[in-house]
């Protein structure tokens, strides 16, 4: 039983870590051009330099995209209408993996608890 | 070259004086077409006049005036605007093109971190202290209103009226102190001069950094210009550093025990980087936007959020990064018995 938990944990950890290293690679990807078109809508002109900037606006852009909630209270009501689905799509799915992966490598950590408890 | 300046206050300088930053080698007709949209000949007559130190051939970094055709009144301050090009045209040679690109292209982000520094963050933090100030007076006004309702001193219908009235103030103050950069003003001006909406143009009144003098505007450009070369690496540093930490104790366990525990060496420490690169970034990332954007609601663009950004995300990647580099350790221990 508490074999099984363990490469349960071990998978989940594993695909937590594939879904950020996938968040970090659409992060690439939508830093090229796609940040900066919504950074000009938004603020006016190209705002965000380097990777950590970058990856902040994947998630404030993908959350607004995502989210009309998180659209509002991150003041971005107007870029859902302003950009269409297949634009909003590539924010969307990094927003959900960076998500999916911490909940997955959480579980990870659940599972092994539950497992040294069994023990 | 600060005697040569007059002394400005932020809220003397007009208006419409605006500034761009070249972004790439181009000729000086391209530099006009790529910041106005259609040209006539009186608006490039009065380029040409305040923007002098411009030669035929525009390198990246060079600092372009933008004043209308017709305002008399700034001439002064357009005359100590050239001189600070002249000044960042000597300085030029020393900057790459490359990061002169990134300086001109993220003027304003940089500008802001620049704001924060030395004496940067006394003013920037004055301003926040007198905005909780009066947000700490609003919470009492409505504290004393609601005693006034208790002890029957106020009507019902004037309580509602006033509270109202208090938490618009507070609102716009929250906003204020939410750091919401406006560019509507911006994007109006913009449209007044026939500048193009494409161009990067920064409105000199509204640079983030204070600039009591232009002698200021040079010392803050100067700044921006290390700001550049020093971000462009930032979180690269931290990635290499942490991969450099795992050598040594691969060395030490290849050079003094034996060929297993060299190999399973490897699979923990390399699981460990991998863990640990993965999970500061998705810390860094996830604690930055539930904190800042969910919690705080900050907008994006701002400085508000930029350093809530940089200290939320650093304190989330750290513990993301210590939480996912354990993970890391235990799956290459399992990786290692799994293929051994």
């Amino acid at each position: 039983m508490s074999e099984a938990l363990e490469i349960t944990s071990l998978i989940l950890d594993l695909a937590g870590m594939l879904l950020l290293l996938f968040f970090l690679g659409m992060v690439f990807y939508l830093g090229r051009d796609k940040i900066k078109e919504v950074d000009r809508f938004v603020i006016g002109h190209e705002y965000h330099i380097g990777f950590w900037l970058q990856g902040t606006s994947v998630m404030s852009y993908g959350g607004a995209f995502a989210w009309r909630w998180a659209a509002k209270r991150g003041h971005l009501l107007e870029i859902r209408d302003e950009f269409d689905p297949h634009f909003q799509r590539p924010f969307i799915v990094a927003f959900y993996s960076i998500w999916l992966g911490i909940t997955s490598m959480l579980g990870g950590t659940g599972v092994m608890e539950l497992a040294e408890y069994l023990n | 070259m600060s005697g040569q300046l007059a002394a400005v206050r932020t809220e003397d300088i007009p208006n419409d004086v605006m500034y761009h930053f070249a972004d790439k080698r181009q000729s000086y007709e391209q530099l006009i077409n790529a910041i106005y949209s259609n040209p006539n000949s009186s608006t490039k007559a009065h380029f040409k006049s305040v923007n002098a130190h411009l030669g035929t051939e525009v390198r990246p970094g060079q600092l372009a005036i933008i004043t209308p055709p017709s305002a008399g009144y700034c001439s002064a301050y357009e005359r100590d605007l050239g001189i600070v090009a002249r000044h960042i045209d000597q300085n030029l040679p020393v900057q790459s093109d490359e990061n002169a690109k990134v300086a001109a292209q993220h003027y304003d982000t940089l500008s802001n971190i620049a704001a924060y520094s030395s004496t940067g963050l006394g003013v920037a933090l004055n301003g926040f202290d007198q905005h909780a100030k009066a947000l700490s007076s609003n919470l009492r006004e409505i504290e004393t209103l609601y005693k006034r309702l208790a002890d029957r001193k106020v009507s019902k219908r004037d309580f509602i009226a006033y509270r109202g009235l208090i938490y618009r103030q507070m609102d716009r103050t929250l906003k204020t102190m939410g750091g919401r950069i406006s560019d509507f003003e911006v994007g109006k001006i913009k449209k007044s001069l026939s500048i193009s909406t494409k161009s990067t143009i920064i409105q000199a009144r509204k640079n983030p950094s204070p600039l009591a003098s232009l002698s200021e505007f040079s010392t803050n450009h100067d700044k921006i210009a290390a700001y550049s070369k020093r971000l462009r690496r930032f979180g690269y540093v931290g990635v290499a550093l942490n991969g450099v930490s795992s050598i040594p104790k691969i060395v030490e366990a290849c050079s003094t025990e034996s060929e297993i525990d060299c190999v399973k060496e490897k699979y923990i420490e390399g699981g460990r980087f991998v863990g640990s690169t993965l999970g500061a970034a998705g810390g860094g990332f996830a604690a930055s936007w539930a904190t800042c954007t969910v919690a705080f609601g900050l907008p994006s663009g701002g400085t508000s959020a930029l350093w809530c950004g940089i200290v939320v995300g650093g304190a989330g990647g750290l513990l993301g990064g210590e939480l996912a580099g354990n993970k890391g350790k235990e799956a290459g221990v399992k990786l290692y018995e799994t293929t051994n």
